[in-house]
């Protein structure tokens, strides 16, 4: 897909090229975008900034290694830089407390990802980010406390809330 | 617990990595997001149009200005030229006509010698006349009591011409009575907001004046935009529009050292409104802009050491200010979060820069660019309440800032202020002005914010 002509047809704004690789990849991201945005609009938001991105950086893409990883990671920067833009993730300052250990069943899958998406947006943003960025998305505290300005204890606390609100969800949904 | 968290850990992991998306409506993205991709290239072009023009603007202004000096120069280089060259002729002249005087005057003494005494007075009185007229001798001192006789004093006189001096009208040199207004009109009225205004030193310092103190008070209309740019990832670069407006007074005193050097130290209370929207966002998708407003009081303290002989300052500003940000959400109008801050900050701005004058009647103006770097250190309080959605989160942060992650922000100033002296003591300005910054961040956000504004001031300043 990103052979180096249809990059540097990309670079020179070639709109079809441009059109091609949207539509290869408007699904993957905006499903990531969905999962960092509150609602859809701000997922269509994020997506868009994230294109424009795309094309403008694509140039420094090096060839190497999985070109849908390499937007995958500019999708969720872009995400990040918007909810600390307008958002600026609400993280409290209260250190990580360890919690009693909480009898844990195993989950069925029968859920569908759209009703695991609505759960995840429905998370605090401080939550939403840190449990997207560390579960979904592979990134270790270091990295969270990082990218968002905050403690690595901060980043545990916020995980750890979200995984006990996600449970109650999940509970929610599965005695329905 | 860890072990049983990471059960939802991989609950939802594989779900979204095993589960296949299909499109299924929810999970597309509508056609506008592609509609305002494609309409992206435009904009830009746009925006990058607007910017050659205003940098050829601004470069041709700066070229005006310099030329305008150069050429003033060369005007009054050419004037003096012409006056030395008018004086040796002069000189030549009344030398040439002494001479002739002198040869008519043996003459003359020469028939009337045998004439009574009477007549010799005459011709003394004659011979005096052209003397009155070059010498810096008062006409009426009188020649006869120190020369004996008026060929000698014919001689003397001619060897006086050596001392003929015409003096040139002043063709540039400001008249003395307009010295104290030049003199008081020291800086720009708001030399505390930006930098440029403090490069507005005086560059004629009569040695009388040691010390003046000014009140001033501004207004100020500011549209600036800035670019976030974050180089670590290469991957982000977004930017805001910002209108402000700011209405000051100040109480500023300015000591001479000498006529290179002076300290000056001030006070300055501000009150500040401002709106800001995403560029981006708000150049083609006008219903989903993200406004927020914000508005707040400030007070600054600054004591700096400037030279005017060398357009150069030294600064220490201590800055604290408090202010509330409202984030609303374009699309349906609602509260997103209200944020607000209370910032200590101190800031050494080093200023080096050149300025020309020009002044005609009452007015001055003035156009200059600086370059200014600024070390800074900041203490913030910030009290963010968010609604979102049926949650409210309220979380209250303090940081001391590193000097490390922000330790230098550079800016360019080119600019032009235009003043009206009214009387001694008053004094009204205005100052059209264009600057760019630059901010730059390390250690974890390798990342640059670039700032350009440009505005108007509008001042009084009141000579105390």
């Amino acid at each position: 897909m990103a052979s180096s002509k249809f990059i540097k047809a990309i670079i020179k704004g070639d709109s079809t090229a441009r059109r091609q690789l949207y539509e290869r990849y408007k699904i993957p991201m905006f499903m990531i975008c969905l999962r960092y945005g509150r609602d859809r609009a701000e997922a269509e938001d994020m997506l868009q900034e994230a294109f424009m991105v795309i094309f403008k950086d694509i140039g420094q893409y090096s060839g190497k290694g999985n070109f849908e990883g390499w937007m995958k990671r500019v999708v969720v920067n872009t995400a990040l830089r918007y909810l600390r833009k307008w958002k600026r993730p609400m993280v409290a300052l209260e250190d990580y407390v360890e919690e009693g250990i909480i009898e844990q069943e195993s989950y069925d899958s029968k859920l569908s990802l759209q009703e695991l998406t609505q759960m995840i947006q429905q998370l605090p943003v401080g939550y939403r980010t840190v449990f997207n960025m560390y579960v979904l998305d592979g990134y270790t505290h270091k990295e969270i406390s990082t990218y968002l300005n905050v403690s690595e204890g901060t980043s545990k606390s916020q995980l750890s809330k979200a995984r006990k609100l996600l449970r109650t969800m999940l509970e929610q949904q599965l005695s329905h | 617990m860890e072990k049983n968290y990471n059960k939802i850990d991989d609950f939802f992991k594989k779900a979204f990595e095993q589960k296949k998306a299909f499109e299924e409506g929810w999970n597309v993205p509508s056609d506008e997001v592609w509609e305002k991709l494609s309409e992206t290239g435009r904009e830009r072009k746009r925006v990058f149009l607007y910017w050659k023009w205003a940098a050829i603007a601004a470069g041709m202004l700066l070229f005006f200005l310099v030329g305008q000096s150069i050429y003033q120069q060369k005007q009054l280089q050419q004037q003096a030229a012409k006056i030395e060259q008018l004086e040796q002729q002069l000189q030549k002249q009344e030398v040439q006509r002494l001479k002739n005087e002198i040869v008519e005057g043996d003459k003359k003494f020469e028939t009337s010698k045998n004439n009574s005494s009477s007549s010799e007075t005459a011709i003394v009185t004659e011979l005096v006349k052209p003397k009155s007229r070059i010498s810096r001798t008062p006409p009426n001192t009188s020649i006869s009591s120190t020369v004996a006789t008026p060929l000698e004093q014919a001689i003397v006189v001619a060897k006086d011409t050596s001392e003929i001096r015409i003096l040139p009208s002043p063709p540039t040199s400001v008249p003395t009575e307009k010295i104290d207004a030049i003199a008081s009109l020291t800086s720009d009225i708001d030399l505390l907001t930006t930098p440029a205004s403090r490069l507005n030193m005086p560059k004629i310092i009569p040695e009388k004046i040691k010390s003046t103190s000014y009140l001033t008070a501004n207004y100020a209309l500011t549209e600036s935009a800035q670019t976030f740019d974050h180089r670590r990832n290469q991957t982000f670069r977004r930017s805001n529009v910002i209108k402000e407006q700011n209405i000051n007074l100040g109480l500023r005193y300015t000591h001479f050292l000498d006529n290179n050097w002076f300290v000056e130290g001030g006070a300055h209370y501000s009150k500040s409104t401002a709106e800001r929207s995403h560029l981006l966002r708000s150049r083609f998708q006008k219903n989903n802009e993200r406004p927020s407003s914000n508005g707040g009081f400030e007070s600054t303290h600054n004591l700096s050491l400037s030279s005017s002989a060398y357009d150069l300052e030294t600064d220490v500003v201590l800055t604290r200010s408090s202010s509330s940000n409202t984030i609303l959400d374009g699309r349906n109008l609602r509260l997103i979060g209200i944020v607000t801050n209370e910032i200590q900050r101190l800031s050494v701005p080093i200023l080096v820069g050149h300025r020309l004058e020009y002044q005609k009647w009452n007015w001055t103006m003035k156009a200059g660019f600086a370059p200014t770097i600024t070390l800074l250190d900041e203490v913030r309080l910030d009290r963010v309440l968010s609604s979102e959605d049926e949650f409210e989160v309220q979380s209250i942060t303090r940081t001391q800032r590193n000097p490390n992650t922000q330790p230098l922000s550079l800016y360019f100033y080119a600019g032009s202020s235009l003043s009206y002296r009214l009387n001694e003591a008053l004094a009204i300005q205005i100052e059209p002005y264009f600057s760019r910054s630059l901010t730059a961040q390390r250690v974890s956000r390798n990342s640059a914010v670039f700032n350009h504004s440009t505005g108007v001031h509008l001042g009084l300043q009141y000579t105390l």
